[in-house]
């Protein structure tokens, strides 16, 4: 009963965070100091290493100037090179040259960005250009002595290019600060690190989520939410708050209704984009007073979905925090939730925005409203007219434990 | 009712709206009698603050009468005179209860939207922005006060209006700028801008024990307020080079303190201005902080800068070497209203500050308009415009 909450949502974001902080090789103890003068050897390592590091970037630093370089030339001028390279000088082979000039550029543009993608782009590029020039070795047009030039210039260059290639792939292996260079950074390099956060933690290749998917949400992983809030109230009062379902439509605005059924089971009702409705059941799977509960929704939901919310101590008189992680299915897909999307649902913020509203309602008893945002709707800060519905203030509930609303700060002006 | 009302760059008009109701229990409306235009306002009208939605009606200093409050609210009565505070907080989060009103987490439901220029979201604020919660403000003659079991403070019968209304914002934040100081015995304060928040810097910081305050602006009219009404030795810094001035009227350790009181909308130096207004013009900077610039590179060592100045985005080309260098201490923030309103009510009361020297123009709402014209364009002497219902 509980194997899809664990799998799912057990490891929250902040365990991955700190096992990202870890590195490749996890953690290790940190490394005893060393006596450079007892080593000998160290200096010399650091200075191949230092070596290592920086030659190949330098390279590859040539090489995308001189890609940038030629690529200017094929552009600017593809009749001359075609001239010296010996092709013959047709409008075919002047918009080739054109066109293997923009890639040159852009190849020398990508060493920029990521030295080793941009090598084999070059690479890949250098293999084109062999093929152009060996098939214009059959053409009776074409200076073969000049094609056989260009041609030996090319393979040199291909050499050049592998050998640099094969020296940043040493080097990447070295470790996450061998390169001196800060274009390291960015692209492709998520490979070096490892599993690459930005996809969420439902795609990583760490390997130990393979059982997610299966369980479920069969094909789709669903959208993920991990959000959490403060509250200045002990964690008795906070869960009491929420364990009640029923309160949860007064700050989560996208619930119409929830109703208990049983100790376990509710049936819940959700607007929809574009006015529609969806529904389903949910049961708590687990239930620690004033720590956590869990829930997931049952077979035949219009809207899969599961979560948990935590309820923590604060440090220091701050209160509690509560933490909800929540995975859900939106209906139809992923192409749900992209249309959802674009029609302004923001799910992730939405989340955040229903705990502040939370917030408020335990630490004030009222929901903050401006002239300029009722309704959640922007409209000029102005007071809404009269006999037009205001939107109904969602009434305190009966069994709300009530914050304690006298201000705690000294209220001026108090006789 | 009638209400100053945002229309767009350089443009308010006195609109009729719908008078305000009730929308929350703890709420209340007030009548107001008094309010003024305030320096910040000028960031609304010259366009230099986004989220503002044509329409929004503006103003956040004003007092007046309780006409109607909601069931949450037990301390205040029909009838009750209320000067109010700019911020508007709930009295039981975290940050009230610390003192830090201004940084209210409970009363923005626009708080998305301030997260995500500034990181978290402060509180809001009245009749400034979108971005800080959207309230209709008090240049009208009726606004909704949430959480006015908190903020409002009853004004004492003897007192006039206009030794009251300050009390909603400049006053206290001329006193918090002196106060975030920490004015030790002997010490000489820089205040830039002699606008009201700077003629009550200038004021406090001698309440607070500062031995000389020296103040810096360009309007005559200004810095002839400054030196004969609040006390201040005064610079002119057209006239003069500032901080080879502050450094030779101070026997060459500079100003213990500097207070910025110009805010992002600063005016300077030819090229200098011209650069900042340069990159405003083309989005690659937001605030021109001149004033600022040359706070913390006069600041003598050890001192702390306070930044009463509003400033809402990005700005350039800040000495930071000189901060860290000359380990200097940066304060800031929207004013925290709440903490001050009744002590210094006390010293009005007691005659050791008359707030009303700074009001130069007394006009009716309908002028609105009017005011804010001569107010941005230093025009006719104007300091500061009270608009009397």
């Amino acid at each position: 009963m509980n194997a899809p909450i664990d799998d799912v949502l057990e490891r929250t974001r902040e365990d991955e965070w700190g096992r990202q902080a870890a590195g490749r090789s996890g953690w290790a103890p940190v490394r005893e100091p060393v006596y450079v003068w007892e080593e000998p050897g160290r200096r010399q390592e650091w200075q191949e290493q230092l070596a290592r590091g920086s030659n190949p970037d330098r390279i590859a630093g040539g090489l995308a100037v001189f890609s940038m370089g030629l690529g200017l030339l094929q552009l600017a001028a593809p009749r001359q090179v075609a001239e010296w390279a010996g092709l013959p000088e047709e409008r075919n082979m002047v918009n080739l040259l054109r066109a293997a000039g923009v890639r040159e550029i852009a190849s020398g543009l990508a060493i920029f960005a990521g030295a080793t993608p941009g090598v084999w782009a070059r690479i890949l590029g250098d293999g084109m250009d062999l093929a152009l020039l060996a098939d214009a070795l059959r053409d009776p047009r074409a200076d073969r002595g000049r094609v056989a030039t260009a041609a030996a210039v090319v393979a040199g260059t291909t050499l050049l290019d592998l050998f640099t290639a094969d020296l940043l792939n040493k080097r990447n292996a070295m470790g996450p600060d061998a390169a001196m260079t800060p274009t390291r950074r960015v692209l492709g390099e998520r490979g070096t690190y490892g599993s690459g956060f930005g996809g969420g933690f439902g795609n990583q290749s760490g390997g130990t989520h393979e059982g997610m998917g299966n369980t479920l949400f069969a094909e789709d992983k669903g959208i993920e939410i991990e959000r959490s809030i403060t509250v200045g109230l002990p964690p008795e009062q906070v869960y009491a708050y929420w364990h009640n379902f029923e309160n949860l439509p007064r700050f989560m605005l996208h619930l119409e209704a929830v109703e208990v059924l049983d100790g376990t089971r509710s049936r819940w009702t959700a607007k929809a984009p574009l006015g529609m409705s969806v529904a389903w059941d949910a049961v708590i799977t687990e239930d620690i007073p004033n720590q956590l509960i869990a829930w997931q929704s049952v077979e035949g939901a219009d809207v899969e979905n599961a979560g948990i919310v935590r309820f923590q101590p604060a440090p220091g008189d701050r209160g509690t925090e509560v933490h909800v992680q929540m995975r859900y299915s939106p209906p139809a897909g992923r192409l749900g939730s992209l249309v959802a999307r674009l029609l302004g649902e923001e799910p992730h913020q939405q989340v955040r925005d229903d705990l502040r509203r939370f917030k408020m309602l335990l630490e004030t008893g009222e929901i903050a409203r401006s002239e300029g945002s009722l309704d959640n709707k922007e409209r000029s800060a102005q007071p809404p007219r009269k006999n037009v519905d205001v939107p109904d203030y969602p009434a305190t509930p009966a069994d709300t434990t009530p914050a304690d609303t006298t201000p705690v700060a000294e209220a001026p002006g108090q006789p | 009712m009638k209400a100053n009302c945002w229309m767009g760059k350089k443009r308010v008009e006195v609109r009729n709206v719908p008078d305000p109701q009730l929308l929350n229990p703890r709420d209340a409306i007030v009548r107001v009698t008094s309010t003024a235009i305030c320096g910040s306002d000028l960031h609304l009208y010259n366009g230099f603050l986004p989220t503002m939605v044509k329409g929004d009606i503006l103003g956040h200093e004003f007092m007046g009468e309780v006409v109607d409050v909601g069931q949450g609210v037990t301390n205040l009565k029909v009838g009750d005179r209320v000067v109010v505070p700019f911020p508007i907080a709930c009295g039981t989060c975290h940050y009230c209860k610390r003192g830090l009103w201004s940084l209210c987490d409970n009363t923005n439901p626009n708080a998305h939207i301030a997260e995500k220029v500034l990181g978290y979201a402060p509180a809001g604020l009245f009749g400034y922005s979108h971005m800080m919660g959207g309230y209709a403000g008090g240049q009208a003659e009726y606004v909704r006060v949430p959480f006015a079991d908190v903020g409002p403070m009853k004004v004492p019968a003897g007192m006039s209006d206009e030794q009251a209304l300050f009390l909603s914002d400049i006053l206290p934040t001329g006193y918090m700028a002196a106060e975030q100081c920490g004015i030790q015995p002997g010490d000489v304060v820089a205040v830039w801008g002699c606008g009201p928040v700077g003629q009550f810097a200038i004021v406090c910081a001698y309440l607070l024990g500062a031995e000389r305050v020296i103040a810096i602006d360009r309007f005559p009219y200004r810095l002839r307020m400054a030196r004969d009404k609040a006390g201040a030795e005064v610079l002119n810094y057209e006239e003069v080079d500032v901080l080879d001035a502050l450094r030779e009227m101070t026997g060459g350790r500079g100003p213990d303190h500097c207070i910025d009181a110009v805010g992002m909308e600063a005016h300077g130096g030819t090229l200098e201005y011209a650069y900042d207004r340069a990159k405003q013009a083309v989005m690659m900077e937001s605030d021109r902080p001149i004033a600022l610039r040359q706070a913390l590179l006069a600041c003598g060592k050890g001192g702390t800068v306070s930044v009463a100045g509003a400033y809402g985005g990005l700005v350039d080309k800040i000495p930071f070497g000189a901060v860290v260098n000359k380990s200097l201490t940066i304060k800031s923030g929207q004013t925290h209203v709440q903490r001050y309103m009744k002590p210094l009510l006390e010293r009005i009361e007691r005659g050791e500050i008359d707030p009303t020297f700074v009001i130069t123009h007394r006009m009716r709402l309908d002028d609105a308009p009017l005011g804010f014209g001569i107010f941005n364009d230093k025009q006719d002497e104007c300091v500061k415009i009270v608009l009397k219902a």
